[in-house]
C-alpha cells in the first residue's frame, strides 16, 4: 500500500519534472539564424560581466549599412553578422581554433604571442594602420604606446587588438556620501570651520562637510573637479572610514574570491608606482626605465627605506620589493584590523553576486548593514543589472541603475607627498580581438571591415553606451551618449579621462613564457613565505594572515620578495641575461 | 560406449562454455586494457617526459621527480597537504567509523524510529553534494552571523572564515553528508548475521554492549576491514570538498593532497601533465606502502575473519 | 521578546517534553515485554539506546532544517532575498522563481567549433542519457564478469579476480590527466557513448559484491536448466540474473544516484555535453548576474534532487540491509 503511494508520488514527480522541463522548449539553442542570401561573418563574444547587448546593436547597424553590398561574397547580397556568446572561459580556444566556426573573436585571458607563434591568428596590420572610413582616424592612433608596442610584433605586424578595459577599485555610493556628509572639508586650518563630524586618525583631526561646504581638493590636489572632498591619502581614507563607523555605516565590503583582492592590491601598487615603474613588473629586463625604486628595510618609525636598483631578468624578483606593494598590503591590513571591512567579506558564501546584492540592498534594508564602498571591477554594475531591476521593483525608480548614483573612487595616495601625482589605473587582465588564420579569403575582407567598424569612434561609443565601461582605446564620448550613461558609467569615464592606464603585458621573453605566473589573477603575484613560530609558511593571499594577525604587513611584504627570490633562479634561469 | 558419449558430451559442453566465456569476457578485457592498462602506462611514461610547444613530449629523465621532491621538501602547501590528508583519514577512522557502526547497529536492531533514521542518514548521499555545499556555506557563513547580528547588533565572522576552525567545519561537513555509503554495507553485513547467534546472546543475558562487541562487530569485521583497506586509497584522492567551496583558490593552510592533485589537473595544460604524473606515481607508491601496513595491522591485531 | 517568540519557546519546550516522555514510555514498554519472555534488561542498555537516539534525532533535525531552508529560499523572490535575513521565511512563496530559472537556465558550450546553448530540458536529457547509460554499463560489466569468474572454473578467472583485488587495494593515483589525453587521442571526448565505453569497467566494489553472491548461489538451478536444454546465455540472463534481481536493483539505484550528481567526470570528459550537475556547478563558480543569485541557484538544485529522491523513496526498503560485501582475499 505504502509502496504504491511512493510509486505514484514518484511517477507524479517525474511527470512534473518532465513537464516543467519541456515547457522550456528545445534541448539546445543554436543561436542566431543564418541568412543564406547574405555574406556571413561569425563573431564570438566573451559574454561575461559586460554582456553582449552592445554587439547586438553594432551588428544591426553594420548589417543595415551594408544591406545592399554585393562585393563581399559572390552571389550574396548584404551581410549577416552571426554572434556566438561564450559565457564560460573554461574551454580554451587554442588548438581548436582552426576548426572553430567563428571567424572573429572578442576574448579575454588568451596569451597573444602563443597564438601568434602557433599560427592561429591572421595578420590584420592594414586594419590597424589604415585610415578608417568611418571616422577618418587609424585604429593605431587610438592605442596607448605600450599597448601598441605589445600588440605590434617585432616584424611590425598586428595579429590582434585589445578589447575592453577594466579596473578593479573602490566603488562608492555617492548618494550615501551626499546624505551623510562623508566629504572632507576644504580648509581644515580655517578657524571656526563648522566641522560637522570630527574623527581622529593618527594625531590629525579632520573635519567633514556636506555638499554645501567647501570640499577639499582630493587626491589630485586640484580643487573644483571630480574628486573634490574624496580622501586624498590613505590616512584620510581611514579617517573617513572611522567617520562612517561612528554613524553606523559599514565602510567597505569585498567578495571572497582571493584574486579580486589580488587585482585590487595590484591596482593600489600601480597608482603608487606610476606607469613606468609598474610596467617593470611585466617588462623586467626590457623595461623602458630600468632604474626602479625598491624598499630596502624599514626605518624605526615604520616607514620604508627606499633605494634605487637596476632591474633585469636575472634580478627580476626585485620588483617584488616595490614600495607600492608594501603600501597596498598596509592599506588592506588596516581595513581588516580597524574593522572597516564587513565581516561578511570573509564568508565562503559571499561570492561576487552576493556581495553586489548586499552592497546595493544595504541602505534600503533594516536587516542589512549599510555599506558605503564595494571593491569590485568596473564591469560589476553591468553584471548587477538584475539586482538593480529587482530593487527598482521594490524601492521605486530612485533605486534604478539609471538613477542610483554610484561612482568609482580615484585611489587615495599612500603618502602626502604623492598628492597631485596623476591617477594610474591598472587593466587587470589581457584581452584581445583577433581573426582566426583559417578564415576564408572572402570572409577575411569582411572581418577586417567589421573590426574597423566596431573600433570606429561610433562603435566604441556604442560599447560604452551599453556597458558603462570603455574599450582599451582613446576616444571621446559624444555628449548625447555621455548624458545617457548611468551615473556610474559617467564616473568610470571620468576616471578613464583623468588617469594613465597600465596594460599588464610586455614582449619580454621571461614574461611571455610565464605570463600565468606574473598575472594578478593567479596567486603567484602575492605569494609570500615567512616564519611563524619557527615554521616557514607560504600564503597565497594576505587576507587571512592579516585578519588572524599571523603576519604584519612588513612581514608579509618581505615574504613576498623572499618567495619570489627563492624560486627565481630555479624557475627562470634560462631567461637570464648572459 | 556410454562412457565415450558422456565424455564427448562433456567436451562439447566445455567447448560451448569456453566460447560463451570468451564471447562475454572479450569486451571487458579489451576495455580493461585500453582504459586501465594503457591509461596508467601512459601516465607512467609521462612521468619521465617534458613538453614544449615545438617538439611535443620528449624524454626528460627524472627531472619531474626531482621537481616534485623539491616541492614536497620546500613548498608549504605540500607539507600542509600531506598533514591534512592524514588528519582527514584519521578523523574518518576515529569518528566516522564508530559513528557509522553505531548508527548501523541502531538501525539493524530496529530501535525507536529506525525506519525514519534510515532514510535521513542516507538522504545526503541522494541529494547532490553541490546542493548540500550551497546550504552549508550559507548557514555557516551567512545565517549564523546574521542570527548573531539580529540578536546582539554586532557582527561576527562566519564559522568557515576562521582558519583555525575552517578545517574542523570542513570535516564536520564531510561527516555530516557521508553516513549513507558506509551504512549501506554495515547494515548489510549485520543483516547477514544468523538470528540464532543473536538469540543465543540474548538468552545468555548479554547486554547490548556485549552483543555489539562480542557478536556483531566480530561477525561484520571482514566488511569493515575491506572498507578500511579500500579507504586507504582515498587518503590522497579525497579533496575534502575544497574544490566545491573555493574553486582553485583555496588558502594554502587548508590544502589537502587530493585537492592539490585536482587543482593541478584542472589548471594544467599539456606542459603540466608530466609533473602530475610524477606526483601521482609518488603518491601511488606511498599508498601501496600504507595499504600493506594497514592490512598487516588489521590481520595481526584485530578480529579474524569469521566464516558463517 | 515578542509574544510569538515566547510562544515558540514554549512550543519547543513542550515538544521536547512530549518527545522524551514518549521515548521513556516506549522503552519501558519494551522492557516490560522483554521481562515477560524472560530476557534481562539493563539500565545501561536503555541509557545507551536513548543517547544514540538523541544523537540521531539531532542529526535528523539538522538535515531537515537544511533541506527546509533550501526549499524555502528557492521560493524567495529576489527582492525578498536581498532585503531580509537568510533565516527569514519568504514573505510570499514565489513559485515564479521556478518558471524564471528553468527558462533562463542555459549553459553555453563550445562544441565542434560552434557555440550552442543547452537549455534546461537539454541538460535534463543529457543527465538522463548519461545516468542511464553509465548505470547500465557499470552494472552489467561487473555483473557479467563476476558471473563468469564465479561460475566457470577457467584459470583466467583467477587472474581477473586477482586484478580486481589488486586494482582495489593498490590504486593508481593521479591519472585523470592521462585519461584526458587518451580520450582526446581516441576522439571520444565530448561523445557520450565514447565516454560510456571508458566507463564500462568491471573493476571495483560491485564486482566483489556480485562475485560473492554468484559464488553462494546453489548450482541446482543451472543444472536443471541445462537438462532442459538451455544455453549459457539463457542461463545467465534468464535464470541467474533474475535470482539476484534485488541486488542488481540496489546497485543500479546507487549507481544512478551517484552518476546523476556527478559533475567532475563531465568537467573532464564531456564539457560540451553538460548535465544538470555540471550546469549548476558552472553557475556556482562563474558569476552570472541573474542565475547565480542564491534563490535561483537553489531552484536548480531542488529540481535536480527530485529524480534521485523519488528513486530512493521507492527503493529505500530494498536498499538498506541487503547489500553485503565480503572480505578481500587475494
Amino acid at each position: 500500500m505504502r509502496k504504491q503511494v511512493y510509486q505514484k508520488a514518484g511517477a507524479l514527480l517525474m511527470v512534473a519534472l518532465l513537464a516543467t522541463a519541456s515547457s522550456c522548449g528545445a534541448l539546445e539553442e543554436q543561436g542566431e539564424q543564418v541568412n543564406e542570401q547574405a555574406a556571413v561573418l561569425r563573431v564570438m563574444n566573451f559574454d561575461g560581466g559586460l554582456g553582449g547587448e552592445w554587439l547586438k546593436d553594432l551588428e544591426e547597424k553594420f548589417e543595415a549599412a551594408h544591406a545592399n553590398d554585393t562585393n563581399w561574397e559572390k552571389g550574396k547580397v548584404g551581410v549577416d553578422i552571426v554572434i556566438d556568446p561564450l559565457k564560460f572561459t573554461g574551454d580554451s580556444l587554442g588548438a581548436s581554433i582552426a576548426t572553430h566556426k567563428d571567424d572573429v573573436f572578442f576574448t579575454e585571458g588568451n596569451s597573444y604571442y602563443n597564438f601568434v607563434t602557433s599560427g592561429w591568428v591572421k595578420d590584420i596590420t592594414d586594419v590597424v594602420t589604415e585610415v578608417n572610413g568611418y571616422d577618418g582616424k587609424t585604429i593605431e592612433s587610438k592605442l596607448d604606446d605600450e599597448v601598441r608596442d605589445f600588440f605590434k610584433t617585432n616584424d611590425n605586424k598586428y595579429y590582434a587588438l585589445p578589447f575592453y578595459s577594466a579596473y578593479e577599485g573602490i566603488n562608492y555610493d555617492i548618494d550615501l556620501f551626499d546624505d551623510m556628509s562623508f566629504y572632507f572639508e576644504g580648509d581644515t586650518t580655517k578657524e571656526g570651520t563648522p566641522a560637522k563630524y570630527v574623527t581622529e586618525a593618527g594625531e590629525k583631526v579632520y573635519s567633514f562637510t556636506d555638499l554645501s561646504g567647501t570640499r577639499s581638493a582630493g587626491p589630485n590636489g586640484k580643487a573644483g573637479d571630480y574628486d573634490d572632498g574624496l580622501p586624498a591619502t590613505y590616512e584620510q581614507f581611514y579617517a573617513m572610514c572611522d567617520n562612517m563607523k561612528m554613524q553606523g555605516v559599514t565602510p567597505m565590503l569585498w567578495n571572497n574570491h582571493a584574486f579580486y583582492m589580488s587585482y585590487f592590491m595590484g591596482s593600489l601598487q600601480a597608482d603608487y608606482e606610476g606607469k613606468d615603474a609598474m610596467m617593470a613588473n611585466f617588462t623586467f629586463g626590457d623595461a623602458k626605465n630600468k632604474t626602479i625604486e625598491i624598499v630596502d628595510g624599514f626605518n624605526e618609525d615604520g616607514t620604508p627605506n627606499i633605494v634605487e636598483t637596476t632591474i633585469s631578468n636575472t634580478n627580476g624578483y626585485e620588483v617584488y620589493s616595490q614600495a607600492g606593494r608594501y603600501y597596498a598590503l598596509d592599506f588592506v591590513n588596516t581595513m581588516i584590523q580597524e574593522g572597516y571591512v564587513s565581516t561578511k567579506a570573509f564568508g565562503s558564501n559571499e561570492n561576487g553576486i552576493v556581495a553586489q546584492t548586499d552592497f546595493l540592498n544595504g541602505k534600503y534594508s533594516e536587516k542589512k548593514e549599510t555599506v558605503a564602498m564595494l571593491i569590485e571591477g568596473t564591469w560589476w554594475e553591468n553584471e548587477a543589472d538584475a539586482v538593480f531591476k529587482t530593487l527598482e521593483g521594490t524601492e521605486g525608480a530612485k533605486a534604478s541603475r539609471k538613477n542610483r548614483r554610484l561612482g568609482f573612487m580615484p585611489f587615495p595616495k599612500a603618502t602626502e607627498e604623492k598628492i597631485g601625482e596623476p591617477l594610474t589605473t591598472m587593466n587587470i587582465n589581457q584581452t584581445a580581438i583577433f581573426v582566426k588564420s583559417s578564415i576564408s579569403d572572402e570572409r577575411y575582407q569582411l572581418a577586417k571591415e567589421w573590426i574597423k567598424f566596431v573600433l570606429s569612434d561610433a562603435g566604441l561609443n556604442t560599447f560604452t553606451k551599453y556597458t558603462n565601461t570603455s574599450m582599451l582605446y582613446n576616444y571621446q564620448i559624444e555628449d548625447e551618449i555621455f548624458n545617457e550613461l548611468s551615473p556610474y558609467g559617467k564616473s568610470v569615464y571620468e576616471i578613464k579621462q583623468n588617469s594613465i592606464e597600465v596594460y599588464p603585458a610586455s614582449k619580454n621573453e621571461l614574461f611571455l613564457s610565464n605570463s600565468g605566473f606574473f598575472s594578478m589573477h593567479t596567486d603567484a603575484y602575492w605569494n609570500s613565505s615567512y616564519l611563524v613560530n619557527g615554521t616557514m609558511k607560504m600564503r597565497n593571499s594576505p587576507i587571512t594572515p592579516f585578519r588572524e594577525k599571523e603576519a604584519t604587513p612588513i612581514e608579509y611584504f618581505e615574504g613576498v620578495r623572499k618567495y619570489a627570490e627563492d624560486n627565481w633562479e630555479r624557475n627562470f634561469s634560462k631567461y637570464f641575461e648572459k | 560406449m556410454k562412457e565415450q558419449v558422456k565424455k564427448t558430451g562433456f567436451m562439447k559442453k566445455r567447448r560451448q562454455d569456453l566460447l560463451f566465456y570468451i564471447a562475454f569476457m572479450a569486451f571487458p578485457v579489451i576495455q580493461f586494457i585500453v582504459f586501465y592498462v594503457v591509461k596508467n602506462f601512459n601516465s607512467f611514461v609521462l612521468a619521465f617526459q617534458g613538453y614544449d610547444a615545438f617538439q611535443g613530449y620528449y624524454f626528460n629523465g627524472l627531472e619531474n621527480f626531482k621537481k616534485v621532491f623539491y616541492d614536497i621538501a620546500h613548498e608549504y602547501y605540500f607539507k600542509t597537504g600531506i598533514r591534512n590528508s592524514l588528519i582527514h583519514y584519521g578523523i574518518g577512522l576515529v569518528i566516522g567509523l564508530p559513528l557509522g557502526l553505531t548508527f548501523s547497529y541502531y538501525i539493524y536492531k530496529k530501535f525507536l524510529m529506525s525506519e525514519i533514521f534510515k532514510v535521513i542518514l542516507f538522504l545526503p548521499s541522494v541529494v547532490s553534494i553541490v546542493v548540500m555545499q550551497i546550504i552549508w556555506a550559507n548557514v555557516m557563513d551567512g545565517m549564523i552571523p546574521e542570527i548573531y547580528f539580529a540578536k546582539t547588533g554586532n557582527t561576527m565572522l562566519g564559522l568557515m572564515a576562521n582558519s583555525k576552525t575552517r578545517f574542523l567545519y570542513l570535516e564536520l561537513f564531510n561527516i555530516w553528508v557521508s553516513f549513507g555509503g558506509s551504512m549501506l554495507y554495515y547494515v548489510g553485513a549485520m543483516a547477514r548475521i544468523p538470528d540464532s547467534l543473536i538469540e543465543a546472546a540474548e538468552l545468555d543475558g548479554a547486554s547490548l554492549w556485549e552483543e555489539f562487541f562480542q557478536v556483531v562487530i566480530p561477525l561484520t569485521w571482514s566488511t569493515v576491514k575491506t572498507l578500511l583497506v579500500v579507504g586507504i586509497a582515498g587518503i590522497f584522492t579525497a579533496d575534502l570538498n575544497l574544490y566545491l567551496f573555493y574553486g582553485t583558490g583555496a588558502e594554502t593552510d587548508a590544502y589537502i593532497v587530493g585537492y592539490n592533485l585536482l587543482r593541478l589537473t584542472v589548471t594544467s595544460k599539456l606542459d603540466g601533465y608530466p609533473y602530475i604524473s610524477a606526483f601521482g606515481m609518488i603518491l601511488t607508491a606511498v599508498t601501496m606502502i600504507l595499504t600493506f601496513a594497514m592490512r598487516f595491522v588489521l590481520e595481526k591485531y584485530t578480529w579474524e575473519d569469521v566464516e558463517f | 521578546m515578542t509574544i510569538t517568540q515566547i510562544c515558540i519557546y514554549i512550543f519547543v519546550v513542550l515538544a521536547l517534553l512530549a518527545l522524551f516522555s514518549y521515548i521513556g514510555f516506549v522503552l519501558v514498554k519494551k522492557a516490560k515485554q522483554a521481562r515477560k519472555v524472560g530476557k534481562k534488561i539493563f539500565t545501561a542498555d536503555l541509557l545507551l539506546q536513548s543517547i544514540v537516539f538523541c544523537v540521531l534525532l539531532v542529526y535528523l533535525l539538522t538535515i531537515f532544517a537544511a533541506l527546509f531552508w533550501g526549499v524555502m529560499t528557492s521560493l524567495k523572490s529576489l527582492g525578498d532575498f536581498g532585503a531580509n535575513y537568510l533565516f527569514d521565511l519568504p514573505e510570499k512563496l514565489a513559485f515564479s522563481n521556478y518558471v524564471k530559472a528553468l527558462k533562463l537556465f542555459k549553459v553555453p558550450v563550445s562544441r565542434d567549433g560552434e557555440i550552442v546553448k543547452i537549455t534546461f530540458l537539454g541538460l535534463v536529457v543529457n543527465s538522463v542519457i548519461y545516468s542511464v547509460g553509465k548505470t547500465l554499463v557499470q552494472l552489467l560489466c561487473p555483473a557479467i564478469v563476476a558471473y563468469l569468474v564465479a561460475r566457470f572454473d577457467f584459470k583466467f578467472g583467477r587472474i581477473i579476480y586477482w586484478i580486481v583485488i589488486m586494482a582495489m587495494i593498490l590504486p593508481i593515483v593521479g591519472t585523470t590527466h592521462s585519461a584526458i589525453l587518451l580520450y582526446t587521442k581516441l576522439n571520444i571526448r565530448n561523445n557520450i557513448f565514447g565516454v560510456l565505453l571508458g566507463d564500462a569497467s568491471f573493476l571495483g566494489m560491485y564486482f566483489l559484491i556480485f562475485h560473492g553472491v554468484f559464488k553462494t548461489l546453489p548450482k541446482d538451478y543451472a543444472e536443471a536448466a541445462i537438462l532442459d536444454g538451455a544455453g549459457n546465455t539463457t542461463i545467465m540472463f534468464k535464470i541467474m540474473f533474475p535470482l539476484i534481481i534485488n541486488m542488481l536493483t540496489i546497485v543500479a539505484v546507487l549507481l544512478f544516484i551517484s552518476v546523476w550528481n556527478d559533475y567532475t567526470t563531465i568537467m573532464y570528459f564531456l564539457p560540451a555535453k553538460p548535465n544538470l550537475a555540471y550546469g549548476l556547478y558552472l553557475y556556482n563558480i562563474n558569476p552570472d548576474g541573474t542565475l547565480s543569485q542564491t534563490p535561483l541557484r537553489l531552484v536548480g538544485c531542488m529540481v535536480m534532487c527530485l529524480p534521485c529522491l523519488t528513486l530512493f523513496l521507492i527503493f529505500k526498503n530494498k536498499m538498506i540491509g541487503n547489500l553485503s560485501l565480503g572480505g578481500l582475499k587475494g
